[in-house]
């Protein structure tokens, strides 16, 4: 039987990401692209879903809220995942929230029981 | 004298036995075919030390693959043998005005032809299958901002898609101006066109001369010509 589990994980501080780029986090396991934007933290997965590139290590469009991949440019919505160019190309996101300047991740898990 | 050569056999069974630079035989995979595993394109050529010219087409010697650095410039001449990763961008000016993003490896061989003859260029690939296809994009000429993609289901549907949709791609990018407005600088990208010259509308033989893909030849031409020649100034 596998049992779908709902973690809560605390990654970082919110004063620990510059406004307007792209952090590498690990949590459970993942590796996971952090974007601060304002006071608002986005999360997604840390590989292009195109070729595998470093999102972490692309640029953060704040005016248009996206995340773009540093190899070959794909653009990615940080809320949705979704490529901006081609939506049937989406990257997983996690739900991100700030509490008491503590940056929290929800990360779904398959577990055998 | 103009002799036709009749083969009745499957162009399977007997692939083996070609020579693919024969006349009667190159002239066959003169756009792109599928046979058996891989897909095939050869072209008769100006192949020389200096570059490749296409009749139609003029100097096609540049080509450009994008990556973390932008585009990166690779000169063609004769005996070049070049691969294009899969999934890697690249672009060809004045031969084809967008992008190609191929999930198979692209091979490109250049051949020098007979005294006075025209070489030959050979482009190899693996049939793509299941949900493997591939992409024509465009990026902005200035900043590099994806602007617009079209994903040909290859895999599925054939080599017929990629001629279907690349024309499609074409004309929905040069019919609206938004999509050629970059939304990162705001600058509209120039009108492209297809691979064949022979579907061109005069406004795409017009951007085959001067279009899109001019800009990255200037700038690396700039580029080229402010380097310091052998290391020296």
């Amino acid at each position: 039987m596998v049992e779908d589990t709902l973690e809560r994980v605390t990654v970082c501080r919110l004063d620990e990401l510059e406004d307007g780029t792209a952090t590498e986090v690990t949590a459970r396991g993942r590796k996971i692209a952090l974007c601060r934007v304002g006071d608002e933290v986005f999360a997604m997965q840390d590989a292009c879903p195109h070729r595998g590139g470093p999102l972490s290590y692309g640029r953060v469009s704040q005016q248009r809220l996206e995340l773009i991949c540093p190899w070959h440019f794909f653009r990615f919505d940080l809320r949705t995942g979704a490529s901006i160019t081609n939506p049937a190309m989406i990257n997983e996101t996690y739900p991100a929230v700030v509490e008491n300047g503590d940056v929290v991740i929800e990360i779904r898990s398959k577990h055998a029981r | 004298m103009h002799v036709e050569t009749t083969i009745s056999e499957p162009l399977e069974k007997v692939i083996d036995d070609w020579d693919f630079l024969e006349a009667t035989v190159a002239k066959k995979f003169s756009t792109f075919r599928a046979v058996g595993s891989n897909i095939y394109g050869v072209r008769r050529r100006a192949v020389g030390a200096d570059g490749i010219t296409d009749m139609k087409k003029g100097n096609i010697s540049a080509v450009f693959e994008l990556g973390p650095n932008g585009p990166v410039r690779h000169e063609m001449h004769a005996n070049n043998f070049h691969i294009i990763a899969s999934g890697t961008p690249h672009h060809v000016p004045h031969s084809f005005g967008h992008w190609h993003i191929n999930d198979m490896e692209e091979l490109a061989v250049k051949f020098v032809g007979a005294d006075g003859e025209l070489g030959y260029s050979l482009l190899i690939m693996r049939t793509p299958t299941g949900k493997e296809g591939e992409s024509i994009s465009w990026y902005c000429e200035r900043c590099l901002t994806m602007l617009y993609e079209l994903r040909l289901r290859t895999g599925e549907l054939g080599l017929g898609e990629f001629w279907r949709g690349e024309r499609a791609a074409v004309t929905t990018f040069n019919s609206d101006p938004k999509i050629r407005t970059c939304p990162e600088c705001n600058h509209v990208n120039p009108m492209a066109y297809v691979w064949n010259p022979a579907k061109d509308s005069p406004e795409e033989a017009r951007a085959r001369l001067e279009g899109y893909g001019s800009a990255f030849l200037k700038a690396s031409e700039a580029a080229l010509s402010a380097a310091p020649l052998n290391g020296k100034s």
